[in-house]
């Protein structure tokens, strides 16, 4: 779907260290940077382009440091849905599903919670 | 059933995803749980509009995310830098993903606070509730490019901020900084890799 923001024109064959041919630090920059956004959508189920993921693969198979920023990105997901996830309090459940079913009663209305801006 | 029955049944199972969110969004629990009973009781409000069948859990956060600029409004103390797109250095500094091992949820939790409210907005919907960037453009009402570059700014400082946590408490040692070119404890991980790459 985003497949249009994609540069496929990626290098066929790429020294280990990054995605360069000894071009300038900025080039290798960009063309990283460009193989990691490419990651991203696949990491995020965007893209079944075959092309892309191709080309995802191979960038992944041949530079070491989109290798590791891939690594990050993945280890840093995992960290999230580990650390992030909180349950609602128990008590908050159970006032929510009270004032529903005083609202649903007709005895109060969402402007006796929250009333309306100004 | 009641109408508050048949909301419920539908709805319910979702709070925990709006709580956690809205903690984030909001960084207090007593204005988390706040913004997700106004989330639920305006939702419960209009739901006679909600088309049945469509996605219930975006269209729910999509009430959470206008509920949660009301309440802005009204305190009119705006988040943290809010709507910045601040610039952070294309390289990540840390070369192992192993740092991200050792973190508290403290830690974590500090990090996220950190990110530009834009940002971490975008990364919460896409990273811990898995929405697409398509549904979680339409949760923000912004354009799918404006989630996929906030996203990578936000995925690029979260990394940073966590590496400069891990560096000042020296749990980065030596071995680690210089493993760069080893590789050998990444096999499995590579494999992994390859793996959600190859997927279908
Ligand atoms: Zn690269």
């Amino acid at each position: 779907m985003n497949d249009q923001n994609v540069d496929l024109n990626f290098p066929t064959s790429m020294p280990s260290s990054s995605c360069s041919f000894g071009n300038t630090n900025i080039a290798e920059n960009e063309m990283c940077e460009q193989a990691q956004n490419l990651f991203d959508q696949v990491m995020d189920g965007e893209t079944q382009n075959s092309d892309i993921v191709s080309a995802a693969r191979q960038t992944l198979a041949e530079c070491e440091k989109c290798q590791n920023a891939l690594d990050i990105q993945l280890k840093l997901r995992e960290t999230m849905n580990n650390h992030l996830r909180v349950a609602a309090p128990q008590n908050l459940r159970i006032e929510i599903s009270a004032n529903l079913k005083r609202m649903d009663l007709g005895k109060l209305d969402i402007t006796d919670f929250f009333p309306p801006n100004v | 059933m009641s109408d508050s029955n048949e909301f419920e049944n539908l709805a319910m199972e979702y709070m925990d995803q709006l709580y956690s969110t809205a903690k984030y969004w909001t960084r207090s629990e007593a204005d988390a749980a706040d913004l997700v009973q106004e989330t639920y009781l305006r939702a419960f409000k209009g739901f006679g509009g909600f088309e049945k069948g469509t996605n219930l859990r975006a269209w729910l956060f999509r009430i959470m995310k206008n509920a949660h600029l009301n309440m802005i409004r009204k305190e009119k103390t705006s988040p943290q830098t809010q709507d910045v797109e601040e610039e952070v250095a294309i390289n990540l500094s840390p070369t192992n993903a192993s740092y991200l091992d050792t973190l508290t949820s403290k830690q974590v939790e500090d990090a996220i606070s950190e990110l530009p409210q834009s940002q971490k907005e975008a990364l919460l919907l896409v990273e811990l509730e898995g929405f697409s960037y398509k549904e979680a453009a339409d949760i923000l009402s912004i354009p799918v490019g404006t989630i996929m570059s906030r996203l990578s700014r936000a995925r690029k400082t979260l990394a940073n901020v966590l590496y400069e946590y891990v560096r000042k408490e020296n749990l980065i040692t030596k071995d680690t900084e210089n493993d760069k070119h080893s590789g050998n404890d990444k096999h499995s991980e590579k494999e992994v890799l390859q793996k959600k790459i190859e997927a279908p």
